[in-house]
């Protein structure tokens, strides 16, 4: 039983907790009234992503992706392209991220607060 | 090697980086350069069409010349090739539109050179959007699409910035579920260039990986295009953005994610998966959904902006109906509505932009006998909504006619009724404006900038140009659709989607 679970924990875990972090970021933004708790509830949800690109790229024994002296077989290192390609991603969430508190400080000039409920009261909705 | 692929990117890049500095010592000829480059991309993007249909051959062009599968890949057929035309041609115009705009509003000088910049990397994304062949790519310039517009809609009018911030939390929702996609899609192939990307999933047996990409995709493209459960954040957005800018978000910006869609379904993803059947249902249903959902939904409102905006729910609607149906003339409809809708709701959104410059109006009940004053933009506003109706001599109705036509080939009659009841509602709200604006009484209309002004009848001529000539090509397309479809859209859209 115990060797079931470990054998499911060290082949699936890893994902099913990346998804649940992605779960819990997008619950974030939907419930939370706060504006600001909402930018980081998407934060969250974005390094959910970086996460399961970052462990795609994992392999058992594999090194660190820079030619080492004596290895020369591909298997014996990592996969660099999800590294590569979350370098990108992390960029784009910085700049997301950026704007957003852009726009809240805006916001927050507008109508004085960030909570939900209060800009609603305030007639956001026609 | 041809380079044009790539100048149609770097000429504008160039533009919206320049245009700040050179703002700073002369702010005419940062607008100049924004407008320059915008121009030179679209004469670039015509001479590449041209090229793309007398070759018959698609183009790739290498990134620093590293071969695809490792190296990132444009490739312009001749359905990209189109809609990189058309979205050019209106970045061009729409920035030449924006500049009574920002040149009526106080201590305009830094403020407008931010404008220009943004709305040029706004075109960029959306260019790169189209031509690029790289999924990881496609996702960089879906989110330098959606930045520009947050900003774009940000700096609009009061509500702006909540609208903006709303579109933020759901746009990166969305780009992170293409990412998810790309990620499933990467894990079972080891590709991300997308010609490879389908030769490889052929040899795969895992069909759950291949749905949950599915799965992916559709929320991800269907929130960057605003289909039905997934367009909470596009009424607003629409509504409230810089009034100048609104032509190109609203007319493209939702567009050009339906063609990635297609691109994602169709030259990815083959048609005749056991899944696809299912998930070309699930996007019917949306599609309808979102038909009806849209006319009766613009139906409430008063607020003309607020129409068009829900508006376009249903129009998108009519896209995702023809990518449902998955046959030759479904996604001719498909590929022709993104370009006539694209015209017309620009269109619609320049005269929209025209009477807010003018009078300042915001609201129907204020229509009142404005051809009188305005008969130009007038014109072009009864000839673009009989074309949102789908009157025979205007693009809207050749498109419907090919979604029909696709309905009927499929044996699926519903869609065709849906396409009649759909039609029937945008008469509704159309003639609501048409009776406002021909039997509605007179108001006494202050000019909204008069210094500006100088007591001009109409808006000035750099407004009128892209209003009129949003106008004539809607009736162009309409007239011409056999050209298009016989000439470019026939062998491409054979060649790309069901070869």
């Amino acid at each position: 039983m115990i060797d079931i679970l470990q054998g499911f924990l060290a082949e699936k875990g890893i994902y099913m907790l990346t998804f649940i972090l992605m779960g819990l970021g997008i619950f974030g933004m939907i419930c939370c009234g706060n504006y600001m708790k909402k930018v980081v509830c998407m934060n969250i949800m974005q390094v959910a992503i970086i996460f399961f690109f970052l462990t795609l790229g994992q392999k058992d024994g594999g090194t660190l992706p820079v030619l080492v002296k004596d290895i020369f077989e591909a298997e014996a290192y990592i996969n660099p392209l999800p590294h590569a390609l979350m370098l990108t991603a992390i960029v784009v969430s910085l700049g997301t991220t950026g704007v957003a508190l852009a726009l809240l400080m805006k916001i927050k000039e507008i109508y004085g607060t960030i909570e939900e409920e209060e800009i609603t009261g305030k007639g956001w909705k026609k | 090697m041809n380079h044009i692929p790539v100048l149609i990117i770097l000429f504008p890049l160039c533009g919206a980086v320049l245009c700040p500095l050179i703002s700073f010592l002369n702010p005419a000829w940062g607008k100049r350069a924004v407008v320059g480059t915008l121009f030179a991309s679209f004469a670039l993007s015509v001479i590449q069409l041209a090229g793309i249909v007398q070759t018959g051959e698609p183009v790739h062009y290498w990134m620093g010349g590293w071969a695809p599968p490792y190296g990132i890949e444009f490739v312009i057929d001749g359905v990209n090739g189109i809609i990189i035309v058309l979205v050019a041609f209106i970045g061009a115009f729409t920035s030449l539109f924006s500049s009574p705009f920002e040149e009526a509003n106080p201590n305009h000088r830094f403020k407008s050179a931010g404008y220009y910049s943004i709305l040029c990397f706004l075109v960029i994304g959306l260019l790169g959007l189209s031509s690029t062949g790289d999924a990881f790519n496609l996702y960089v310039f879906m989110e330098i699409v959606a930045l520009s517009g947050y900003g774009l809609i940000a700096i609009g009018e009061e509500k702006g910035p909540i609208a903006a911030f709303r579109y933020l939390l759901t746009g990166t929702i969305g780009a992170c579920m293409y990412l998810m996609g790309v990620g499933f899609l990467y894990s079972a192939t080891g590709t991300l260039n997308m010609a490879d990307l389908a030769i490889k999933l052929k040899e795969i047996d895992n069909t759950h990986i291949i749905i949950l990409a599915m799965a992916c995709m559709i929320v991800g493209f269907g929130i960057k295009m605003a289909l039905f459960p997934l367009h909470g954040w596009q009424p607003p957005a629409h509504s409230y953005a810089h009034p100048a800018a609104d032509p190109m978000i609203a007319g493209v910006m939702i567009k050009i994610p339906a063609y990635g869609m297609m691109r994602f379904f169709f030259c990815i993803f083959e048609e005749t998966h056991p899944a696809a059947e299912v998930v070309f249902n699930i996007i019917g249903v949306m599609a309808v959904c979102g038909i009806l959902f849209g006319s009766l939904k613009a139906l409430r409102y008063d607020k003309y902006n607020k129409i068009l905006a829900y508006s376009s729910i249903g129009q998108v609607g009519y896209i995702a109906l023809g990518i449902s149906l998955g046959n030759f003339y479904g996604l001719v409809g498909a590929v022709l509505h993104i370009l006539s809708h694209a015209f017309m709701k620009t269109g619609l959104f320049y005269t929209s932009a025209a009477l807010k410059y003018k009078f300042g109006i915001h609201y129907t009940d204020e229509l009142g006998q404005i051809y009188r004053k305005m008969p130009v933009t007038g014109t072009a506003m009864v000839a673009l909504s009989l074309s949102m109706i789908g009157l025979p001599p205007f693009a809207g109705f050749f498109s419907k006619w090919y979604l029909a036509l696709g309905a009927i080939q499929n044996g699926q009659y519903f869609y065709v009724a849906v396409l009649i009841v759909s039609s029937l509602l945008s008469a509704i709200y159309f003639f609501r404006i048409f009776e406002r604006l021909f039997m509605g009484e007179e108001k006494q209309l202050e000019d909204h900038y008069p210094a500006a002004e100088h007591g001009r009848k109409e808006v000035p001529l750099r407004m009128i140009i892209p209003v009129v000539i949003a106008a004539v090509m809607v009736v162009l397309l309409g007239l011409g659709n056999t050209f298009i479809v016989n000439n470019v859209l026939e062998i491409t859209v054979m060649e790309v989607f069901l070869g």
